[in-house]
């Protein structure tokens, strides 16, 4: 990362963002991220419109958005993974705090509990999102092609990303990524069930309608998709669903309390290394994108973002 | 030590093996000296399609290893301090 700030000016960041020595504009960064990271579903159309008033455009703002999409999922895979911090690779650790110091921090150091959808629409009955599309450049046309031979149409998702287009290949892979598990381990009902609960506790309502139908398709099981969605916790579950569901829930709201025991946990109730990084990404990608429609206020596709074939 | 079992660059072959190298290489062009694949990108290495996700992300934030991604750094509050913020408010020690 380029040096933007002082030594001195980085700890009062650490300590409080709106107390720092920093141009009002990036206390409004710091703002925005905090609300996209902890409480996606209460972001607004105003909170965009604020942002407008320090010259950005909404080119800036989906590219934020994007970015802050990118570094969920990165966050997530290194968090999941208690990897080490790299010795030669030109990191840095940003906190200079023990990992200790996360892992056994109070719940909910960073997420609050979730209790109902907030869904704001468009203002426009047209609008697909909160922010202008662009369908002229090639990279959305070639995204647009790419969803209409897959999907049967082109997800708003993708539409409001289309200022700035770059990040479309990355997206595109994502999603594929994203309909189904990609190990053995892990079973259609065990990924659709992750998807659904995780959508719950992100409270996306663009998300809700396409993992109620995956659940429906993955598995024949009346009342499971509102066993997941109205507190599992306070339902029956076989050991291993259970296993995956906690987990679930712990990465999508304090990733930075997982530890070693949480993969202990998928080992004891005969689940592998493989399934833990399968469920860890199928969360990791669709909190990323959760937070994203959220912060958009994309709204809902017309039918369920799920491959025809 | 990771939570789980790990793929090292020594281990890896076919798409993993030129995965690992590009990172390898885009790192050490960022850094301006040789250095290893971060390990934030290792936690998939034991599912190949995750880690190429992670590939493709490093190849759109940096244009293909170019660094030239005028948006990254340009505008009233640069793009690449989204990354840091979200960091930040997600409490993440790595």
């Amino acid at each position: 990362m380029p040096e933007l700030y002082s030594a001195e000016v980085g700890q009062q960041i650490l300590d409080n963002y709106q107390e720092a020595e920093i141009p009002e504009v990036h206390k409004e960064l710091f703002h925005w991220a905090e609300l996209f990271t902890q409480r996606s579903w209460d972001m607004s159309a105003q909170d965009l419109q604020r942002l407008h008033t320090y010259g950005l455009t909404d080119a800036n703002i989906v590219g934020w958005a994007q970015a802050a999409c990118l570094q969920t999922w990165f966050t997530m895979g290194a968090e999941g993974g208690g990897v080490p911090l790299d010795s030669d690779a030109g990191m840095q650790p940003v906190f200079q705090k023990p990992r200790e110091f996360y892992t056994q921090a109070p719940e909910g150091l960073t997420a609050a509990e979730p209790k109902r959808p907030n869904f704001h629409a468009p203002d426009s009955a047209e609008a697909v999102a909160w922010v202008a599309t662009d369908g002229d450049s090639e990279e959305y046309q070639q995204a647009a092609a790419w969803a209409e031979a897959r999907y049967g149409f082109v997800p708003n998702l993708l539409q409001a990303l289309s200022l700035p287009p770059e990040f479309f290949r990355r997206h595109t892979l994502a999603l594929e990524l994203l309909e189904r598990p990609q190990t053995e381990s892990l079973s259609p009902r065990q990924h659709a069930m992750v998807r659904a609960l995780v959508s719950t506790l992100t409270r996306c309502q663009y998300s809700a309608d396409t993992t109620r139908r995956l659940v429906a398709s993955a598995c024949a099981e009346p009342g499971l998709y509102e066993r997941l969605t109205e507190d599992y916790r306070q339902r029956e579950w076989a050991p291993v669903d259970r296993v995956i569901l906690d987990f679930a829930t712990k990465v999508a709201r304090n990733a930075y309390k997982v530890t070693e025991d949480d993969a202990q946990r998928f080992h004891e109730v005969g689940l592998d290394d493989e399934a833990y990084v399968d469920v860890l990404n199928t969360v990791a990608i669709q909190t990323s994108f959760d937070r994203l429609a959220n912060s958009l206020g994309v709204r809902p596709d017309p039918r369920p973002l799920l491959p025809r074939v | 030590m990771a939570h789980i079992r790990i793929v090292n660059e020594d281990e890896a072959q076919g798409q993993l093996a030129e995965d690992y190298a590009y990172l390898s290489r885009s790192y050490s062009n960022m850094v301006g000296s040789e250095v290893t694949t971060p390990n934030v990108y290792r936690t998939h290495s034991i599912v190949p399609a995750y880690f190429r996700l992670g590939t493709v992300t490093n190849r759109v934030l940096t244009n293909d290893g170019r660094f030239d991604r005028p948006s990254w750094q340009q505008g009233p509050a640069p793009e690449f301090l989204v990354n840091f913020a979200v960091a930040l408010h997600s409490s993440c020690y790595y």
